[in-house]
């Protein structure tokens, strides 16, 4: 499944940046009037097409930062909400390993960098469940996705035991299929 | 060589084999290879795209078409630095030497050997692309040795015991899905 809502809003975004906002605008609401009737792949062609006349607008002729991170974030597809619901589970238990504060009484960066990519596969799978509104934008989809899989492989190197890294390597498998 | 001339090639590859009405693609496509091979990539890429986006409407196409998405996915991919692709070469070099000489029951080479000695071939083959000699026929087979390569770093990450030597190679991954991105 691919995100369609949060792709409309980001090419809605850059749409307010383009020089004729005029050839974009149409096929934008096309595509949010097809979603709106269920007809999610139809919404998914008019919305690429609204990227495509954004590739030829002059403001991003030139090329585009934001426009090539929306283009490839358009490719992103959701995994499955178990697999995102393992992730998590992972990614909790290895953040409560390191609870505690550092010298400074502030929390360790372990803690804070499991912690992030635990909310982020919750906000993830809770999107996959159909709840469109938790993760506005497909960049931040993407972006999310692959925060969750870097903090996988950073829990790679941490764990000690093998089996478990077994079990993780197959998890980052299965969520990399989705950035692919 | 840059990435865009990669992905025209595998747009080329489609339209003449499958387009039906190939008259709509083979203009931009012509376009594209002029701005690719003048410049780099961002403006050959951006009229790639658009001959990608006309290919997408072709009736063959127009279902949804799995290596045409495949296409545009791997144009967005990047040459890592030679420099990164020679610490994953000596690293993949160590593997085969770590399992070169054993075999399974039936006589056949490890599946550990084959693994690296694989992903150790991809490498080589990711590097004479990066120090500019034409290796690939097009940017999908560019985009999954780059992923094969990266597969194979995440298995040696299971099986590595050493600590500092999975954080080395979590590292590289690390970097090198920078270019996957």
């Amino acid at each position: 499944m691919q995100p369609v809502r949060p792709l409309l809003n980001d090419i809605r975004q850059l749409a307010e940046g383009a020089t004729f906002p005029e050839k974009v605008l149409p096929l934008l609401e096309e595509a949010y009037r097809l979603l709106e009737a269920g007809k999610v792949a139809q919404a998914r062609e008019a919305a690429m097409s609204a990227v495509f006349a954004l590739v030829a607008d002059p403001t991003y002729v030139e090329g585009d930062h934001d426009l090539v991170w929306l283009l490839r974030a358009s490719l992103v597809s959701l995994p499955e909400p178990n697999l995102l619901e393992e992730a998590r589970l992972l990614l909790e238990e290895a953040a409560a390993r390191y609870q505690g504060r550092n010298q400074w009484g502030e929390p360790l960066p372990e803690w804070e960098r499991y912690n992030s990519a635990a909310s982020r596969a919750w906000r993830l799978r809770r999107l996959a469940e159909g709840e469109e509104r938790v993760i506005e934008s497909a960049v931040m989809v993407h972006r999310y996705l692959d925060d969750v899989i870097d903090a996988l492989l950073d829990l790679l190197a941490d764990c000690e035991e093998r089996r478990r890294r077994q079990r993780i390597v197959t998890i980052i498998g299965a969520l990399r299929l989705h950035l692919k | 060589m840059n990435r865009a001339v990669l992905f025209i090639r595998d747009l080329e590859a489609l339209t003449e084999e499958r387009a039906v009405f190939p008259e709509r693609v083979e203009p931009l496509l012509e376009r594209a290879r002029e701005e690719a091979q003048w410049r780099p990539s961002w403006e050959g890429h951006i009229i790639a795209l658009a001959a990608a986006y006309a290919l997408s409407r072709d009736p063959v196409f127009a279902g949804g078409d799995e290596e045409l998405a495949w296409a545009i996915r791997a144009s967005f991919t990047h040459i890592p630095p030679t420099g990164l692709i020679d610490r994953i070469i000596r690293i993949f070099e160590e593997e085969v030497r770590r399992y070169e000489g054993q075999y399974d029951r039936f006589g056949r080479p490890a599946p550990e050997w084959e693994r690296y000695q694989d992903a150790l071939n991809r490498a080589l083959r990711l590097r004479r692309q990066a120090e500019g000699e034409d290796a690939y026929a097009g940017i999908v087979e560019f985009h999954r040795d780059l992923d094969e390569v990266i597969d194979a770093l995440i298995k040696l990450l299971v099986e590595e015991e050493s600590r500092e030597k999975r954080d080395n190679i979590a590292g590289i991954v690390g970097a090198l899905r920078l270019n996957l991105k």
